[in-house]
């Protein structure tokens, strides 16, 4: 299962090549990534304790020029570890997929500032959201 | 070869909910970085194309410590990796540099394509660019991998 979050497009995004910049995008799956958390997990309750990004990729296919509708940015997990976990994305509309990315997560005491062990509700719902990679 | 280096002043509002520099913000510090590279070494080679029409076809990104703010700025290294026909490959460090003691925040790469904006398609890398990213080749700096917990 993937989680969708719609992510509009504002002018501001936009660099002097008239497409979305590509640091943009990665604010793109942040907001689609914390949308998720926010909704499912645990620690995305607590905004100051969470998770912390180790390791990111993002393959640009396609520039975005401004748009009205919104861009689906899907998520989904592709690997569940004792403390992290990988997470997959895809930027998208109907017709077309502008960009790729997957990136790890490490779950986080931010009081501690150390790696936590993921929650037992916490795997749980990532094992909902995981889809082996092909 | 030697390595380009830009000093990037941090903002409050870089630091997140966590107390550190955000994810994001770090590929804001790089593009900074790429730009103050091309801008400063393209003319010195006629090779303004190289500002005007290259896009970014892919990130990586290794987050090796937090960043907290502090007054003044971070240090960005940029160097090139790779030249290709028709893209090349970036290679950055965001650190701090003490007393010859260096504090590596994170690595990066970038796969930079030259690009034709009028015809809106990819272009090949020119002599006058090759000449411009030659000056900066480090075929073996460090890269970006991954480290599972």
């Amino acid at each position: 299962m993937r989680h969708v979050y719609e992510c509009s497009v504002r002018f501001d995004d936009l660099d002097a090549f008239g497409h979305v910049n590509n640091v943009t995008f990665a604010e793109y799956l942040q907001e689609a990534r914390v949308d998720f958390a926010h909704r499912y997990l645990a620690y995305g309750q607590r905004p100051h304790e969470g998770a912390v990004v180790v390791h990111q990729t993002i393959d640009y296919l396609a520039p975005v020029p401004f748009r009205s509708e919104p861009l689906q940015v899907s998520v989904w997990v592709t690997r569940i570890g004792t403390s992290s976990f990988d997470l997959a994305y895809e930027v998208a509309d109907e017709k077309t997929v502008f960009a790729r990315a997957s990136g790890t997560l490490v779950s986080f005491d931010g009081g501690a500032e150390q790696p936590r062990p993921l929650t037992p509700q916490d795997r749980a719902v990532l094992e909902r959201f995981t889809e082996v990679p092909a | 070869m030697p390595r380009h280096v830009t000093h990037v002043p941090l903002r409050w509002a870089d630091m997140d909910a966590l107390g550190h520099v955000n994810n994001v913000v770090y590929l804001r510090y790089l593009q900074e970085a790429r730009v103050d590279m091309l801008f400063v070494h393209a003319p010195l080679h006629g090779a303004e194309e190289l500002i005007e029409g290259v896009v970014v076809a892919r990130h990586e990104i290794g987050y090796r410590a937090p960043l907290h703010f502090r007054a003044g700025s971070v240090r960005v290294e940029t160097w090139v990796s790779t030249i290709g026909t028709a893209s090349f490959t970036l290679g950055y460090e965001v650190l701090d540099v003490d007393d010859d003691v260096r504090t590596v925040y994170a690595v990066a790469s970038s796969v930079l394509v030259p690009y034709d904006l009028e015809d809106a398609r990819p272009r090949r890398v020119s002599d006058r660019e090759r000449r411009v990213l030659a000056e900066f080749l480090e075929a073996d700096g460090p890269m970006p991998g991954r480290t599972a917990v």
